[in-house]
C-alpha cells in the first residue's frame, strides 16, 4: 500500500520542474506546474512548496513558486522582495498574479509596491504583514513543521535550515506595526483577494478589515474551519476561491455556477 | 428567575391528529386568522402583566404552530409588545439561508432597541424534509451558520465567506445589531455535542420536549464543559421550556385539561415514525441516541407530566412550589411557558392572568 501511494505521489509530482536563478548573492530556487496565465506563489515560514490547491490552480495556471531568500545581505523584507522582482525579471515574468501565505503575503505587497507594473491581481493567504492582528505568536512553531500530508511537493529544507527560516522571518517581522509599510499599501492599484482562516491560531479574521481599509480594491474571504496552514485544511476551498479570481478578478463575486438541478 | 410566555400560535380549528405533514384540507382561513388573533391578544396580556420574554419559534408543515418564519411573527410582536423582550426559539439554521437570518435578527433587534435574544435552533427531525436538506449534515451546518451569522453581525468590512455548507462571496449586512457586539446566542443542549459547542462557544443554553431528569443531565453536562473551558454559566444562561395551566386550586387546573382533552402528544418531530426513524439512522441524534429518542417519545397523563417536569399545572402556590423544584433541578433562569390548555378559551386566558399576577411577582424573587 505504502509502494502504490509512493509511486501515485511520483507520479502526481512529474509534472513538477524544479530551478533556480542566480540574483546577485543569492540563489533563489523555484518549483514550476502548469500552464496559462502566471500565478506567483511565495511560501511563508514553513519553506518551499506546492500544496493540492495549486495541484488544482496548476490546471489553468502556470505556477511558479519561488522560494524566499534569507541571509545576512537580506536585512529587511523589502530586501528580499527586491531580490525576488529580480528573480522573476530574469525569468522574464512579464504578466502575473503574485499569492504569498503568511509571511510570503507580507514580502508579496512589497514587491507589488517596488515594482507594480506587472502586476495583475494578488493574493494573499493568512497574511501577518499587520503585525497586532497576530493573535498568538506562539503559535507560529506550530504551524511551519515539514512536510505535510496535504502537499503536492515540499522542498522547505531540513530541521536546522527551517529553523534558520524561522529565525530569520521573526527578526524581519518585529514586533509593532510598521505605519509607512501600512500607507504605501493604499498604493497597490491591482484587485487584492485576502484569505483568513476562521480558525487560524496566529492570524485573527479580525485582521481582515485592516486590509480591506488600507488596501484600495481588497476582497476578504472567510475560509470556515481552517487554520494558518488555509491551503492544506481547506485545499479545494482555496483553489476555488482563488481559481474564480484569477479567472474573473473583482467579477469573482458573481456566482457563474450552473443551478438547474434536473434538465 | 424569568419567565416567557411561549406564542405558539396554534391553530384553533380541526385538523387531523398524529401525522405529519398534516394534510390541509379542512383549514379555514377565517380560523387561521382568528387564531392568530386570539395569540395577539394572549401575548398582549402577558405583556401587561409583566412577562419577562414571549418566545416564538420555528415549525412546519403542522397546525401546531403556524410560524413557519418565528422572524416575522416576531415583526409583529416589536409593535405590539410595550415591556417584554422577544426570545427567538427558532430559527432552525441548517434548513435556512445564515445571512437572510443575521439580517433579520438584525432588523429585530433595532427595531426592538436591543430587546431580543437569539435563540439558533438544529430543528426536530421531521424539520429536514420541509426544505430538502441532509439531516446527516445538520450539526455541521447547523455549527458553520453561527459562525457565520456571529461574523455578519461583527464584522463591520464586506467580507467573503468559503465554507463546507455555505458560500457567499460578498457578506455586509444592513442593519447592524443593536446590541453589541450582539444579541445573546441561546442553542439547545439536549445532546452531548450541542452541550460541548455551547460551552466552548460561551452560548446560553435551552431545553425543550425533556424532561426533568434527562435536561438536568444535561445541563449539568453544559456547566462542567463550561467549567473546562474556563467560565461558568449563570442562571440566566439556561433557559427551560415546559407547558403550564394555573386555575385557582389544584382541582380545577386538572379538571380543566382533563376538560380540554390534553393529551400528551408527543412533539411533531415524532409523529412520523418512518421520518424520524430515517433522521435516527442518519446518525442526526449524535452519539447520545437511546437518550434523544427517549426524550421525544416521553408522554404520559397530566400527574406524570407534572412529575417528569414537562407540565405545570395546579394553584399559584402549587406552581410556584413546581418551579421551584424546577430551578433547583436545572438551575434555570428562565421558564419558557407554553399554555397547557390552549383551546379552552377565557380558563386559558384566565391561567395567563394567574400566572402573572399571583406566580410571575413570587418568581423574581427565586
Amino acid at each position: 500500500m505504502g509502494e502504490a501511494r509512493d509511486m501515485e505521489k511520483e507520479k502526481m509530482t512529474d509534472a513538477i520542474q524544479r530551478g533556480s536563478v542566480k540574483v546577485g548573492q543569492c540563489d533563489v530556487r523555484y518549483l514550476e506546474a502548469g500552464s496559462g496565465p502566471v500565478l506567483v506563489y511565495l511560501h511563508g515560514a514553513g519553506g518551499l512548496r506546492l500544496s493540492q490547491a495549486h495541484r488544482i490552480l496548476a490546471q489553468r495556471n502556470r505556477v511558479i513558486a519561488l522560494e524566499v531568500p534569507i541571509g545576512d545581505a537580506l536585512r529587511s523584507f523589502d530586501d528580499i522582495a527586491a531580490v525576488l522582482n529580480q528573480a522573476l525579471e530574469v525569468l522574464t515574468i512579464e504578466r502575473f498574479s503574485l499569492m504569498g501565505h503568511s509571511v510570503g503575503a507580507d514580502v508579496a505587497l512589497r514587491m507589488a509596491i517596488a515594482r507594480p507594473a506587472p502586476l495583475t491581481s494578488m493574493i494573499l493567504i493568512a497574511p501577518t504583514a499587520i503585525r497586532p492582528t497576530i493573535v498568538d505568536p506562539m503559535a507560529r512553531a506550530t504551524s511551519d513543521a515539514g512536510v505535510r500530508a496535504t502537499d503536492w511537493l515540499c522542498e522547505g529544507g531540513g530541521v536546522e535550515l527551517a529553523s534558520q527560516r524561522r529565525e530569520a522571518f521573526a527578526t524581519l517581522m518585529g514586533d509593532g506595526r510598521d505605519p509607512a509599510f501600512e500607507t504605501r499599501m493604499g498604493e497597490i492599484a491591482v484587485p487584492v483577494l485576502a484569505v483568513f482562516g476562521t480558525s487560524d491560531p496566529i492570524v485573527s479574521t479580525d485582521a481582515a478589515r485592516h486590509y480591506s481599509v488600507l488596501l484600495r480594491k481588497c476582497f476578504t474571504v472567510m475560509v470556515y474551519d481552517a487554520t494558518h496552514d488555509i491551503e492544506a485544511d481547506r485545499p479545494d476551498a482555496v483553489a476555488a476561491i482563488v481559481g474564480n479570481f484569477l479567472a474573473h478578478g473583482e467579477g469573482f463575486v458573481i456566482n457563474r455556477d450552473n443551478g438547474i438541478i434536473n434538465p | 428567575m424569568k419567565a416567557s410566555l411561549f406564542c405558539t400560535t396554534r391553530y384553533e380549528g380541526p385538523s387531523k391528529k398524529g401525522v405529519w405533514p398534516v394534510p390541509a384540507d379542512p383549514y379555514s382561513a377565517e380560523i387561521a386568522q382568528k387564531s392568530y388573533q386570539r395569540w395577539m391578544s394572549h401575548i398582549e396580556l402577558g405583556d401587561e402583566l409583566g412577562f419577562d420574554y414571549v418566545t416564538v419559534a420555528e415549525h412546519h408543515f403542522a397546525p401546531f404552530s403556524m410560524s413557519p418564519n418565528p422572524l416575522i411573527l416576531a415583526g409583529v410582536l416589536t409593535q405590539k409588545l410595550r415591556n417584554a423582550k422577544i426570545a427567538l426559539l427558532g430559527p432552525d439554521l441548517p434548513i435556512l439561508n445564515p445571512v437572510r437570518v443575521a439580517e433579520e435578527i438584525a432588523m429585530l433587534d433595532t427595531l426592538t432597541g436591543g430587546r431580543v435574544i437569539a435563540g439558533l435552533m438544529r430543528g426536530s427531525p421531521n424539520e429536514y424534509v420541509t426544505y430538502n436538506i441532509n439531516p446527516a449534515e445538520s450539526r455541521e451546518r447547523f455549527q458553520e451558520a453561527i459562525q457565520l451569522i456571529r461574523k455578519a453581525w461583527t464584522e463591520p468590512q464586506a467580507f467573503g465567506w468559503q465554507g463546507r455548507y455555505y458560500d457567499y462571496r460578498t457578506v455586509s449586512i444592513w442593519p447592524r445589531p443593536f446590541q453589541k457586539p450582539h444579541p445573546p446566542i441561546f442553542i439547545s443542549a439536549a445532546t452531548p455535542e450541542s452541550g460541548e459547542f455551547a460551552a466552548r462557544n460561551r452560548f446560553g443554553v435551552g431545553f425543550a420536549f425533556t424532561t426533568l431528569q434527562i435536561a438536568m443531565k444535561a445541563a449539568d453536562y453544559y456547566r462542567e464543559q463550561a467549567r473546562e473551558f474556563g467560565w461558568e454559566p449563570s442562571p440566566d444562561d439556561v433557559i427551560y421550556r415546559m407547558s403550564f395551566h394555573v386555575a385557582e386550586t389544584d382541582d380545577q387546573a386538572i379538571e380543566d385539561l382533563v376538560a380540554a382533552g390534553v393529551q400528551a402528544s408527543l412533539g411533531l418531530g415524532m409523529t412520523n415514525k418512518a421520518i424520524e426513524s430515517a433522521v435516527a439512522g442518519s446518525g442526526y441524534y449524535g452519539r447520545d441516541i437511546e437518550t434523544q429518542r427517549a426524550r421525544l417519545q416521553s408522554r404520559g397523563e397530566i400527574r406524570d407530566r407534572i412529575e417528569n417536569g414537562q407540565l405545570l399545572a395546579g394553584s399559584p402556590e402549587t406552581v410556584l412550589k413546581q418551579i421551584i423544584r424546577v430551578r433547583d433541578a436545572i438551575g434555570a433562569g428562565m421558564l419558557d411557558l407554553s399554555l397547557g390548555a390552549p383551546t379552552l378559551g377565557e380558563k386559558a386566558r384566565k391561567s395567563i392572568e394567574l400566572f402573572g399576577t399571583k406566580v410571575l411577582p413570587r418568581m423574581r424573587s427565586l
